[in-house]
């Protein structure tokens, strides 16, 4: 905890103009106040910022406390996928993180030094989003931390502050901060632990946080290069098993913003990590991987993971969030991800605690949901990971001639698993008892699709996504609503009554003409009706 | 009867000289070229069933659903 001095030779990005965010006296030291705060959330990474400004955006105010005063001192979750980048839109910083990340679109993959195939993962044009984008978290949290700025009438950000112990009553809780200027008491209503994978709040409340441990190692790189390593100039991924540069291990590379280049590459189980981490040695291995010696060394890490999930996400008032409830491993971009679809989860249900009175029960459903979210998450990277480091002879063979036999076969090319991308995890038993139940869009998050409004503003459904329940339908909605809901009716013709036009027709190619949709806060549809009944509707909502 | 004497024949005698890191490999290309040719997932999971049955392995969040 403290002022942390940026030190280029420490372990700090060298390209990338670390700032130090200024300490401020908290109030309860320089006035005495004993306010009690609607939430206080742990740790200002991206989850904990993104979730203060969900909170601030629904007028909640919040104080987020983080033990130190810098952004992440590597890249570390570099890969933000479609819908997380939805969630960063309606949070006010997606613009920003596409002007400065990367969307590639061709992904190499090779056993050995022989090319297995290749697939090209073109962006979606009828959505607004592409499947994800690579960004260093540096990036992510400066621009989540200059929009937390933007609302500081609702957000309290405190640097430099680290909680050392807390209690909770029924009321609220207390927690212990030490800042620079000494002690100082905390209460509120909840505390949101969003303090990352070795949660000290974790591990105050000596929770168990069992799963799978795995012991082969990997050294994390990241380099400057001017000129890029691929053949093309467009930015690609590449994934080697067994590369004959890499001793037989794995590697993987690929772009991300400002000329970063990442380079993962599989150790071993049993290694010297400080001689790993020799840099001269990191050249040696660099080099091999990128064929160039015209590379700097940005930063680099060596990294042993572990899959495991609390039981439980919500302890009456203490609630945790992201890496401190789950971890998996870094194959398939699920940990960053996984987190904001948390806080995508729970932003709304703890506003409407706070805001309208609902009952606390509704975070019985943020519990449940998301631990199931956990367990799906764990099992992909888990996976991936076996695959990826076959832990015995006959899972080596299975994975070798999976391999061998997908040059030429699609069939075996989709077992193949270096790591498969975040999706969102589909709800289930939702109180939806009609003839639609079984539809497959029922539980997932609304498709995206281009529409007109009615000044001829070309938009996308993500953009008039509103944080209320929504209607989506394709004719106009004449019914008045007893409680908030957002009517968004899309029409095919311009001469429709309704407020967007389908004007390229990808809106009926995803949903159907007849039939209205009723997306939850979160992007979830929550229930598909051919009439519209208000009682109906009611059931379906939380 | 789809497996013969003479097929049968032939499908052990692959496996003829061979050590067992080859055995292992051709063990993996015919489950997987078998599994391929049967192409429905629902018969390949009762097959799998069987086994973790047979050998008590417990079905978890791993396997294949």
């Amino acid at each position: 905890m403290g002022l942390i001095t940026v030190n280029r030779a420490a372990n700090f990005s060298k390209n990338y103009n670390y700032k130090e965010f200024p300490f401020k006296i908290p109030p309860e030291i320089s006035e005495g106040s004993h306010e009690i705060y609607p939430v206080v959330i742990v740790g200002a990474g991206p989850i904990g910022l993104s979730l203060a400004i969900d909170l601030a955006q629904r007028g909640i105010k919040s104080v987020l406390l983080d033990d130190n005063n810098i952004v992440s001192t590597g890249s570390r979750a570099i890969c933000w996928a479609k819908r997380t980048l939805e969630v960063f839109d309606r949070l006010g910083v997606a613009s920003k993180m596409m002007a400065k990340g990367i969307t590639w679109e061709t992904g190499r993959l090779f056993n050995g030094d022989k090319e297995v195939f290749s697939f090209n993962l073109l962006p979606d044009k009828g959505q607004k989003f592409p499947a994800f984008i690579n960004l260093q978290q540096y990036y992510v949290e400066e621009y989540l931390i200059e929009r937390c700025f933007q609302l500081d009438d609702y957000i309290d950000l405190r640097f430099s502050n680290e909680v050392i112990s807390h209690s909770q009553n029924k009321d609220n809780v207390e927690i212990t901060v030490s800042c620079p200027e000494g002690k100082y008491l905390l209460r509120s209503c909840y505390m949101v632990a969003c303090d990352g994978a070795d949660s000290p709040t974790r591990k105050r409340m000596n929770l168990s946080f069992e799963g799978e441990i795995f012991d082969e190692h990997f050294l994390i790189v990241d380099i400057f290069m001017e000129k890029p390593p691929f053949e093309s100039d467009r930015p690609e991924r590449w994934f080697w098993f067994a590369p004959t540069f890499h001793d037989g291990q794995s590697a993987l590379l690929h772009k991300q913003a400002e000329n970063i280049y990442r380079i993962d590459l599989q150790l071993g189980e049993n290694i010297d990590r400080k001689s790993e981490l020799d840099p001269e040695r990191v050249r040696k291995r660099i080099k091999k991987v990128v064929k160039s010696d015209s590379f700097e060394i940005d930063w680099m890490s060596i990294y042993k993971f572990k899959c495991a999930s609390l039981d439980r996400m919500v302890f009456d008032r203490i609630i945790f969030v992201g890496d401190s409830a789950h971890v998996v491993s870094p194959f398939g971009a699920r940990g960053g991800n996984g987190g904001i679809h948390d806080v995508d989860n729970l932003g709304w249900k703890l506003a409407s605690i706070l805001k309208d009175n609902t009952s606390d029960n509704i975070l019985n459903t943020y519990n449940e949901e998301r631990i199931e979210a956990a367990k799906e998450n764990i099992a992909n990277s888990s996976r991936a990971t076996n695959f990826m480091t076959p832990k015995n002879k006959m899972a080596k063979a299975f994975r070798d001639q999976v391999l061998d036999l997908s040059v030429n076969n699609q069939f075996f090319r989709n077992i193949i698993n270096s790591g498969r991308l975040s999706v969102p995890f589909k709800l289930s038993g939702l109180r939806l008892d009609n003839e639609y139940r079984d539809d497959p869009l029922l539980g997932s998050i609304y498709v995206d699709f281009p529409i007109l409004d009615r000044k001829g503003n070309q938009l996308f459904l993500t953009d008039v996504i509103a944080n209320s329940y929504n209607l989506l339908s394709f004719s106009k909605i004449k019914i008045e609503f007893p409680f908030n809901l957002n009517i968004i009716s899309v029409g095919k013709e311009n001469n429709e009554d309704v407020d967007f036009l389908d004007f390229e027709g990808k809106g009926l190619e995803r949903y159907r003409a007849d039939l209205n949709y009723l997306i939850r806060p979160d992007g979830y549809i929550v229930g598909i009706f051919k009439e519209i009944n208000i009682s109906v509707l009611e059931k379906c909502m939380l | 009867m789809t497996l013969n004497d003479q097929l049968y024949s032939r499908l052990v005698n692959l496996y003829q000289g061979l050590d067992d890191e080859k055995i292992h490999q051709l063990n993996a290309r015919l489950i997987l070229l078998l599994s391929e040719e049967i192409s429905d997932p629902l018969v390949i999971k009762k097959i799998i069933d069987q086994i973790e049955t047979e050998l008590k392995i417990p079905s978890n969040s791993l396997s294949l659903e």
